[in-house]
């Protein structure tokens, strides 16, 4: 025997001394075993969380819930989200609007996000729910309050993450079609048309997986007669059409997301006058790749992700359809993001993030002749943004902490710090009480900054400052048999908010006098209480989620008469046009092969800038058989008939609110899985 | 305390603390190449837990002293004719293409490794005689649930497929990327399934998903089978499994049998244990001869 193979065999005999327990009675190592061998793995696990123990408030719609309600979209399913409307501007649809952070004409004050890939206007800055159709949504999950020390900029009032099915089968394929015809009634006319199409296909090998979901929705609201601002009245039919495709492709530790779409709405103007384009499309397309590589370090997890996300809108700006704006951004961002794991349940995140922003254009032009009218000083304008992060926590039995911060660097906006900290006792696995503090910014856009059309509507300020936010929190979860409860009380400060100011401006030399431009708002606040209760078994899953909040009026100034119709001037500030109430709830019930649910939201009294709006309830329901792979539903949008109203809070001159649904629909759609 | 009891104590210390690591140090000399003496030695992904527990297995079924590698602190390449591999970091290095290599609890590896000669010893049970066990604790059972993600367990799903529908039983393959997904495919699954069983998946099996699903059984009065005993103990309703102790006898049998190609060997004796307090609190009934012949009650 050689001197090697004794110290092999002296090792054997300290292996066999005895050992004070058998280690299979120890949980602790059988957790470890399972840990070592996951090391071993092509793809390791994400850190594993529950609602309870995430160190954020997040809120999740899953695939059962979004088919037990039949929910038709992204913004049809938020709904059920307390803390959560989605809302419109007289210029734009489905707008995510978190904890009553009213959101200009754009959507930028939340974060939209495609499998954790931001997606977001580089010119205007809004993301855009219907670039996913529903079909394709294996879950979403909402992060309501500040969240830029993970997500950086954006994310000033929360983050919607929609996350997109998966393969869930071995070398399985799945297939799926849906189609179904809407007609609406009421109102001045009716409409036909297909409401929903769409196929999925999933493919999962031994080492490569892939998702394929095509989807499109189609939403024409029944006839409403609109007032405009100058007194004329016409029979307006707005429609929501949304294709997509969305790709989602594994190998190995590598990961492809594509996202293409197209989507073709009505428009309610530059300007709330039939003269300037309501009669006609707006286009929005957009296309985003993004490809990630998971490392494994001995140290912990390693992932860098490159995205490339580009946008265009096309919009009408007058009552000929003669004169259009082609607007068209991209983004190009690199991330790197890593977390280790230390010693004594200590672990670090951290992360640098490098974005390239162009504006591309912004372009008025005459579409009879292609010939431009007007660049609007937003042509090839680049800017750069670069972050770094860091976060450290502490998971015990009971207790878990995490502290951080990112800081920002913008080309054209200066340098932020955001910092937050959690910190969580887990009374049990079911039973927890977090407490939260988290700060957010968001960097003006292009538009907000350089925007100078001809005639003038809105005059972009370069020296914006970034908006800021942030966020204290202190919520309850707990969960007894099939019951869930979620309790949040929340104190916000929004800081250098961007809004539209009126008044005199000097901008690169010229004067402007009584013009709108973009200005940072004074400091406000608002506290609220959010509740969110569930419940469910084999059969019967019910939800209701509402929410109160009290808004400060720091923000507040004065609108002038618009000289119109006798109509005086107001005040206006942010929390003027959000209900004090808002709430939600569904019940859906399985019998047999049969199936029903029914959903509804309601708002509370809501003002306008210069009266009020009553309470405003709206409901869906829905029936259906299925059996086997063939699943029929027949569904009724807003059962009531009534037209919902929303204020118009952009504009602030002759109109005083806009409409959310206008009456009632019928959808049937008919599903097959092969 | 007593010179006695102190002595004892300063003993156990000395060889826990010093013995261990000194003989350990031994070990980690250079001894890449190394040969036993019986052409035969082992390889520990670490030198603790149930590889420990298995290797002590294996050792006392193979009969012979044989050289033992910890991977944890140490790169070996033994070189013998048959290599015991126990874990899965174990079970994927390179060995001599000649040798024959037994590995077991390795529940993570996808593709068998390249060999010509390669010996799997599963931690889950043989299909048939999990599907049986499975049905003499819950005679009413129609549809089970197998919760695990699409890499190792593919074929074994399968075969429990073909096994279900010998015994009528539905296997539906609960197959999910990873732990995140097991939420929705709870949800998915709720009204179609009469039991789920979570493999011993290193991407799934971790305390917040046995909690997800302890929690989702209880809520819902679908009996969960776990992967071992000790997640029955912890609230699962029952654990289907191969004792550590067994996969390492089933790896020693391997062993010292002349294996001339690849083959699954699954260890002899199921084990099952049972949790009465779950069970009675999902209003299960189990006869009492299941219970009878359990390897564990836990009340």
């Amino acid at each position: 025997m050689n001197l090697k193979s004794l110290c092999a065999t002296a090792f054997l005999a300290a292996l066999l001394l005895p050992r004070p327990a058998q280690a299979q009675d120890e949980q602790a190592e059988f957790w470890s075993f399972m840990g070592e061998e996951a090391k071993n793995l092509t793809v390791a696990a994400a850190t594993p969380e529950t609602v309870f123990n995430s160190v954020s408030n997040v809120t999740v719609i899953d695939r059962a819930m979004i088919e037990s309600y039949n929910f038709s979209s992204v913004s049809d399913a938020l709904q059920a989200v307390p803390g959560i409307m989605v809302v419109r501007t007289y210029l734009m649809h489905n707008i995510p609007t978190i904890r009553g952070t009213l959101q200009e004409h754009y959507a930028d004050k939340v974060l939209v996000m495609i499998n954790n890939v931001p997606m977001w206007n580089a010119v205007t800055g809004e993301g855009d729910l219907d670039r996913v159709g529903i079909d394709a949504v294996e879950r979403i999950e909402v992060l309501l309050g500040p969240a830029s020390v993970v997500y950086g900029s954006n994310a000033l009032a929360g983050a919607i993450n929609i996350v997109l099915r998966k393969p869930n089968g071995k070398d399985t394929s799945l297939g799926r079609i849906s189609g179904g015809l809407g007609s609406a009634s009421g109102g001045y006319g009716g409409n036909a048309d297909v409401s929903r199409a769409g196929g999925l296909y999933a493919w999962h090998g031994s080492v490569a997986a892939y998702t394929l979901a095509a989807d499109s929705y189609n939403r024409a609201q029944p006839a409403y007669r609109f007032h405009d601002e100058a007194g004329a009245a016409n029979s307006i039919k707005e429609y929501m059409n949304a294709r997509s495709l969305n790709f989602t492709g594994n190998y190995k530790n590598n990961t492809v997301l594509i996202n293409a779409s197209h989507s073709d709405q009505n428009y309610l103007g530059n300007t709330i006058t039939l003269a300037s384009g309501e009669l006609f499309n707006e286009v929005r397309e957009a296309a985003l790749a993004s490809y990630s590589h998971d490392f494994s370090p001995d140290w912990g997890k390693l992932r860098y992700t490159a995205t490339y996300d580009w946008q265009r809108r096309n919009i009408p700006r007058d009552a000929s359809d003669n004169v259009r704006s082609d607007i068209v951004g991209s983004r190009f961002i690199n991330t790197l993001n890593g977390r280790a794991d230390l010693p004594r349940d200590l672990y670090a995140e951290a992360g640098g993030t490098y974005e390239y922003r162009y504006a591309r254009r912004y372009l008025n032009y005459y579409s009879n002749t292609d010939t431009v009218q007007w660049d609007n000083s937003l042509n090839g304008r680049l800017s750069q943004e670069s972050s770094v992060h860091a976060q450290f926590g502490c998971d015990k039995e009971h207790w878990k902490l995490l502290a951080g911060s990112r800081y920002t660097h913008n080309s054209g906006a200066g340098d932020n710090l955001s910092s937050r900290a959690s910190a969580i006792y887990l009374f049990d696995e079911r039973n927890s009480v977090k407490a939260l503090f988290s700060q957010s910014f968001r960097s003006p856009t292009p538009f907000e900054q350089y925007f100078k059309p001809s005639p003038v509507t809105v005059v972009g300020n370069p020296a914006l400052k970034p908006e800021k936010a942030g966020t204290l929190e202190l919520s309850y979860l707990a969960s007894r048999g099939r019951f869930f409860w979620h309790l949040t009380a929340y104190y916000a400060e929004y800081r250098n908010t961007i809004f539209r100011n009126l008044g005199d401006f000097v901008r690169d030399g010229t004067a402007y006098s009584n013009v709108n431009f973009y200005d940072n708002a004074p400091a406000y606040n608002s506290k609220g209480l959010e509740i969110e209760g569930r419940y469910e078994d084999k059969r019967t899953h019910a939800f209701l989620a509402a929410q109160y909040l009290r808004g400060s009026r720091g923000d507040a100034r004065d609108v002038p008469a618009p000289g119109v119709f006798g109509l005086p001037g107001g005040r206006t500030w942010n929390f003027k046009y959000v209900p004090a109430y808002t709430v939600s709830g569904g019940l859906s019930r399985d019998i047999g092969n049969f199936f029903a649910a029914s959903n509804f939201t309601g708002y509370g009294e809501n003002c306008t800038l210069r009266g009020h709006i009553g309470a405003q309830l709206w409901a869906d329901a829905s029936v259906g058989y299925k059996k086997g792979d063939i699943r029929h539903t027949l569904a009724v949008r807003n059962i009531t008939d009534r037209e919902v109203l929303f204020p118009e809070y952009v504009r602030l001159r002759v109109v005083e609110e806009v409409p959310l649904n206008t009456g009632r629909r019928v959808e049937y759609t008919f599903e097959y899985r092969f | 305390m007593d010179s006695g009891t102190l002595i004892q104590v300063l003993s156990d210390y000395m060889r826990r603390k010093l013995l261990i690591p000194f003989l350990l140090a031994l070990a980690l000399l250079p001894a890449a190449n190394v040969m036993g003496e019986d052409g035969t030695a082992a390889v520990l992904t670490e030198d603790a837990g149930p590889y420990r527990e298995a290797f002590l297995a294996f050792q006392e079924e193979y009969g012979k002293t044989i050289p033992a590698y910890d991977l944890s602190t140490y790169t070996a390449m033994p070189q013998e004719k048959v290599i015991a591999a126990f874990g899965g970091k174990a079970a994927t290095l390179d060995y001599p293409e000649t040798s024959l290599l037994v590995y077991c609890l390795a529940p993570g590896i996808k593709d068998r490794p390249a060999r010509r000669r390669t010996v799997a010893i599963p931690m889950v049970p043989a299909p048939g005689q999990a599907l049986q066990t499975i049905r003499r604790i819950q005679p009413g059972l129609r549809r089970l649930a197998v919760f695990h993600t699409s890499g190792a367990y593919a074929r074994y799903v399968e075969e429990l497929s073909s096994e279900g529908r010998r015994l009528n039983i539905e296997i539906i393959a609960a197959s999910v990327q990873s732990d995140a997904d097991i939420p929705a495919e709870l949800r998915r699954l709720i009204r179609d399934m009469d039991a789920f069983w979570l493999l011993p998946d290193p991407l799934l099996v971790n305390k917040e998903t046995f909690t997800t699903l302890k929690y989702f059984s209880r809520a819902n009065h679908i009996p969960f089978y776990a992967p071992t005993s000790e997640l029955a103990k912890k609230g699962a309703t029952a654990a289907i499994f191969n004792s550590f102790v067994e996969i390492g006898r089933t790896a020693a049998k391997a062993a010292k049998e002349d294996v001339r190609d690849s083959s699954t060997w699954y260890p002899e004796k199921i084990n099952y244990s049972i949790n009465t307090t779950e069970s009675g609190y999902i209003r299960m009934n189990i006869p009492e001869d299941v219970l009878d012949k359990a390897e564990t009650l836990f009340e």
